[in-house]
């Protein structure tokens, strides 16, 4: 069951979302790869989808106007804690993805605490 | 659970309502209603019944999948649509409905009822309840979900939430019965509504597809996206061509005409498509990369289909509107993709139809219209309905097969490709060019009665007369031309007319002669000069049996000859058109060309230039040349005769031996 930890965090806004062309998909089998900008406030977050030796990860990096660290929780969908991460000092950070499904990502930094909510591995 | 048997009090006591209710029979007038209206009206029907029908059951939401892995939120009672926003609440996917609900897959699948506590079912749909969406129910809550399947796939999910009390195990299963009563009417006229929204898409695909080619494509293209604009929900809809930077509208439809919403493509966005991503746009205000005058004039979200196909440029499809989180749905997207392929399939079509056409109609060396391409345009002038003037000219290149031989066909060539590139380049607007084949050229030119066609078709002599075939030689070219109405009364007879005069024209240079054959009897033979150069000039013209006016012209280049040389004064009496003293000059300019031992190369030089030179030479050898003795008649014959083949024409100077006894009398 999901936990109702994040629903007092501010819910980051899908900003672009890019993705294979069902077109592309049928005649070059591109697979399900994806590019997304999320935004809250001031803070950017560009999230990809990649598949790295078969396994799909999760690729992010916050661009903010002060970067001061901060931690990324990898939650799935039942609100299960599946990985904790600390940005790196560029914002970068990098989740192996366990199975297809909806995940979610919890970001907390310094001044700020937000949600990323359905994150759809296919 | 207390009551597992109880039966919900309304549905215990049907009484009658001129409202429809749910029973465990499906009522004729349920179905009636139900049909009355869409699918939308239906399921919020449904969906007013059961809050009618359960006391303490507030709010009711009801998912339908619409796409092979999300379900869309379709009706909901019992709270405030503004909560959602106006489009509602995004998609959601189906594993996250399945893990919000309390059974096992197999239940699911069954489409088993299932009662949860656990708080607000959304807050484990949408991991968050919207804002300003507060529960209502204080104390204890249940939810109830129920799975709607079909061939063992779930079509729909029912949220039900309400007070504790208000829902038992008995009641949810009497939902879930009555509910069976009525899902198939509702899936039917859901799947009727969807395939009509297919059927439209299709036929505006294949309306496309079929766009006749009797109309502009971009007029096709424009239909196609006002259908897309229209059937997707967008407000607006583009068509653009990448070229290189920039970026170029094919067709556009709806909101934003005037407004460069292709300015919303940047570099990033650019890349994206050129490798196949669609890009969806839900806050293009929030985009970091938003222009300001877009966003100013109202442009809130946008969706960019690429369309790459090979022999066309890249090219994209555009959705876009004023409202914020406007994005097709899974299913639009996907016939969007159809009609973006549709389109790039077209668009290929037409690319190749207009190559096909050019090649049909153009002649490959010279790029200039072929036979064909004349042909159709002769007779689209024949069937036309305004009554311009028409000039035909024909075009043949005099010793063209003498440049064949003596340089080769790849030099002949280079001679037609730059004729042809002089003619593309330097023809009057509007005027078209074509090649007939081999060596023949056509013009047609349609102008008003100022139209001089002497002039213009002269004019297009003298352009290709400028072409270099060698070092000293130049392109000659001989041409007849017709003009209707003046010379013919029907279009039809124009390429006769016209292909009379070039052939006549033709013989004529064959022959030394000028173009105004036709126009001879207007000038009088020159009779007012009687020097010994014009008389024995005169008299090698009539032995060589040169035309009335080829000799017209070699007396007038002996009469400019002696005038300009101060032998003769000019003569009142001698008429001297513009035609003929222009071709006369030209005998002039070729007057100390010597020659050069190959009568094929000759095609240029007049040959009353050839005839003067002679005679000039006979009458100055007679009169004494640079400080010599005047010679005797015989002497001056051998000194020419051993300069035939090098420097005098060898036919001339045998007329001029076979003339002794006039020069006899001559000098005399």
């Amino acid at each position: 069951m999901m936990t109702d930890k994040t629903y007092n965090h501010r819910e980051a806004i899908l900003v672009i979302d890019s993705r294979g062309a069902l077109s592309a998909v049928r005649n070059h089998s591109l697979g399900g790869t994806w590019s997304k900008l999320y935004r809250v406030d001031n803070h950017y977050l560009d999230l990809s989808l990649k598949v790295e030796n078969a396994e799909p990860h999760l690729i992010g990096k916050l661009v903010t106007p002060i970067q001061t660290g901060g931690w990324v929780r990898f939650v799935a969908c039942d609100g299960g804690l599946l990985q904790e991460v600390e940005l790196g000092a560029s914002g970068m950070f990098r989740l192996p993805v366990p199975a297809p499904g909806v995940y979610h990502l919890e970001m907390s930094l310094s001044d700020q605490q937000f949600v990323v909510r359905s994150v759809d591995v296919y | 659970m207390s009551g597992q048997n109880r039966i919900p009090r309304r549905l215990r006591l049907a009484r009658v309502s001129s409202e429809p209710r749910l029973g465990q029979v499906v009522s004729a007038r349920l179905i009636e209603r139900l049909l009355s209206g869409g699918a939308g009206q239906a399921f919020e029907l449904t969906l007013e019944m059961l809050l009618r029908e359960l006391p303490g059951v507030e709010q009711a939401f009801l998912w339908v999948r619409d796409s092979l892995n999300s379900f869309s939120l379709q009706a909901v009672c019992g709270v405030p649509n503004k909560l959602f926003g106006q489009e509602g609440p995004e998609a959601v996917v189906e594993s996250v409905l399945r893990q919000a609900y309390p059974g096992t897959s197999e239940e699911w699948q069954a489409g088993n009822p299932r009662l949860d506590h656990e708080g607000h079912i959304l807050t484990r749909v949408l991991n968050t309840l919207p804002a300003g969406f507060e529960q209502s129910i204080q104390g204890s809550v249940v939810n109830l979900t129920l799975p709607l399947s079909a061939n063992r796939q779930v079509w729909a999910v029912l949220h039900l939430h309400a007070s504790a009390q208000a829902l038992n195990e008995a009641e949810a299963g009497l939902v879930a019965q009555n509910i069976a009563g009525v899902a198939p009417i509702l899936r039917e006229l859901y799947l009727r509504e969807a395939a009509e929204r297919q059927s439209l898409w299709l036929e505006a695909i294949n309306t496309l597809l079929r766009v006749s080619h009797e109309r502009p494509l971009e007029l096709g293209l424009q239909d196609a996206l006002e259908e897309a604009t229209r059937l997707s929900g967008a407000e607006g809809a583009r068509l653009i061509a990448f070229e290189g930077h920039a970026i170029r509208i094919i067709a556009q439809a709806g909101w934003g005409s005037g407004l460069p919403v292709e300015a919303a493509i940047t570099r990033q966005i650019g890349e994206r498509l050129r490798s196949g991503q669609q890009v969806g746009i839900p806050r293009y205000d929030l985009y970091p990369g938003h222009r300001h005058e877009l966003v100013e004039a109202g442009l809130r979200s946008l969706f960019i289909l690429p369309i790459l196909r090979q022999g066309i440029e890249a090219s994209a499809l555009l959705l876009f509107s004023t409202q914020q989180h406007w994005l097709p749905d899974a299913q639009t997207q996907e016939l969007l993709s159809d009609m973006a392929a549709a389109v790039g399939v077209v668009r290929v079509e037409w690319s190749l139809r207009r190559e096909l056409a050019w090649a049909a109609y153009t002649d490959p060396l010279t790029g200039l219209g072929n036979r064909r391409a004349f042909e159709r345009d002769l007779e689209k002038l024949a069937n036309r309905t305004n009554d311009r003037m028409v000039v035909l000219v024909l075009l043949d290149l005099d010793g063209f097969k003498a440049i064949n031989d003596t340089f080769g066909h790849v030099h002949a060539d280079h001679v037609l490709v730059r004729l042809g590139g002089l003619l593309r380049s330097r023809a009057r607007a509007g005027d078209r060019a074509y090649r007939l084949g081999g060596d023949e050229f056509a013009l047609i030119i349609e102008g008003s009665s100022t139209l001089n066609p002497s002039r213009t078709a002269e004019r297009y002599r003298a352009l290709l007369e400028e072409i270099r075939v060698s070092d000293n030689t130049y392109l000659r070219v001989s041409l007849g031309y017709a003009v209707y109405p003046t010379d013919v009364p029907d279009i039809e007879s124009l390429w006769r007319i016209a292909d009379d005069q070039m052939y006549k024209d033709k013989a004529l240079r064959k022959g030394r002669s000028p173009l105004f054959e036709a126009k001879q009897e207007l000038f009088p033979p020159i009779t007012q000069v009687q020097t010994p150069l014009f008389r024995i000039a005169s008299r090698l013209g009539e032995v060589l049996n040169m035309e009335a006016a080829e000799l017209r012209v070699l007396q007038a280049s002996c009469y400019l000859l002696q005038l300009a040389l101060g032998e003769i004064e000019a003569h009142s009496g001698v008429q001297m058109p513009d035609d003929l003293l222009r071709e006369a000059a030209r005998v002039l300019m070729f007057v100390q060309t010597p020659w050069n031992g190959s009568q094929s190369l000759q095609a240029g030089v007049p040959r009353a230039a050839r005839v003067l030179q002679v005679a000039q030479r006979f009458t100055a050898a007679l009169q004494g040349i640079e400080g010599r003795a005047p010679r005797g008649i015989d002497e001056a014959l051998e000194d020419i005769a051993r300069e035939a083949w090098r420097r005098f024409d060898p036919v001339v100077v045998e007329a001029l031996r076979s003339i002794r006894d006039f020069l006899d009398e001559s000098a005399a």
